[in-house]
């Protein structure tokens, strides 16, 4: 069965947040971030 | 002018061109009876969204935060695990809109996966609004749920629910009549996928063919069932007993064939898979007769009453 227009629309919507907000939660590790993974600091 | 088919005496079927080996399998339709199954990228992009906490989680073991890992694993975990149950949820469905009497799922795995997808997507908020200072803010806590809910409203609307009703009840069907022939042909269904399994790992083309053509066979006499299934009564002993014989039958060959290596053991297989198809035709041309009766009887009713009527 092929998902209707509003399907594909919730999905986007859903992967939106499934992405988005683990990519936020992966840079709040400190993930992706390379002055935290060298361990440099604006000092 | 006619051309020579290309093959010899080591190709499928070439035995039987020489005259020494087997008739060859007549060519048939293996997907006979069986419903296509599609793949949906939606399903598959599931699994690959929840990566970056994964990421996070060696993030977290980099950092020493034990408490932060096990709550990115929760997270990765739940959508995870999601993803496979809408997969699951998808599958069952499909089988249910393939056939014409079915039971609903017993497990609702799509509204599961969609419990999950918001449990997951609202650990992830509540992770990437600073870990630690949640416990004072309620604010954050609250932003968390309300993406959560809204994964979950998402999901629903995307991959839809289970189905939560039986189909193909009607009059002439009691629920229990219901219940009785969907666990016959649910079994009848897990002893073919059984048989072509064993038959599968034997690595044998003609077997496989041969096995495909009993199984398309008996899938049409389950369709047969599906629509009247007051046939079951008279099909019963061909999706019980029947069937159950072919798979131990195969399951013994199967297992002992390498180690016994005997041409004749396999030559008496094939004969009994031969055999099954033609008592399996046989049983299914009978019940298509007996509906034709009852039909052709009902309308000589019908004629003769109204006939009747008008006279």
């Amino acid at each position: 069965m092929q998902p209707s227009l509003m399907g594909w629309v919730s999905f986007v919507v859903l992967a939106a947040l499934i992405g988005l907000t683990s990519c936020q939660a992966w840079q709040a590790t400190g993930g992706g971030d390379p002055a935290v993974q060298t361990g440099e600091t604006n000092e | 002018m006619s051309g020579k088919r290309f093959g010899g005496q080591y190709s499928p079927g070439g035995g039987a061109q020489s005259g020494t080996g087997p008739k060859p399998v007549p060519p048939s339709n293996k997907f006979r009876g069986q419903a296509a199954t599609s793949v949906d990228i939606r399903g598959l992009l599931l699994f690959v969204l929840p990566t970056p906490l994964l990421l996070g989680v060696f993030s977290a073991i980099g950092g020493g935060e034990p408490l932060r890992l096990i709550m990115l694993l929760a997270a990765y975990g739940a959508l995870m695990l999601g993803a496979w149950l809408v997969r699951e949820g998808q599958k069952a469905h499909a089988v249910y809109d393939a056939r014409d009497i079915a039971r609903p799922p017993a497990f609702p795995r799509k509204l599961c996966a969609a419990g999950l997808a918001a449990i997951g997507v609202a650990l992830a908020s509540w992770l990437s609004q600073g870990f630690g200072g949640i416990l004072e803010t309620t604010g954050q806590m609250l932003t968390a749920l309300i993406f959560g809910a809204v994964a979950a409203v998402a999901h629903v609307l995307a991959f839809g629910i289970d189905p939560m009703k039986s189909k193909g009840l009607d009059d002439a069907v009691s629920a229990a009549e219901l219940e009785r022939v969907t666990d016959a042909l649910d079994k009848a269904e897990a002893k073919l996928k059984s048989i072509e399994d064993y038959a599968h790992k034997l690595r044998d083309r003609e077997i496989d063919e041969r096995v495909s053509n009993l199984n398309a066979t008996v899938r049409d006499m389950i369709k047969i069932v599906e629509k009247d299934p007051r046939d079951l009564s008279r099909a019963r002993r061909y999706l019980g007993v029947y069937l159950k014989g072919a798979e131990d039958a195969t399951r013994k060959y199967a297992e002992n064939h390498e180690r016994l290596n005997e041409p004749k053991i396999r030559d008496d297989y094939l004969a009994l898979l031969k055999d099954l198809e033609a008592s399996f035709t046989r049983g299914k041309d009978t019940l298509l007769l007996d509906d034709k009766t009852d039909l052709e009887v009902e309308i000589e009713v019908l004629r003769d009453r109204l006939g009747q009527e008008g006279a």
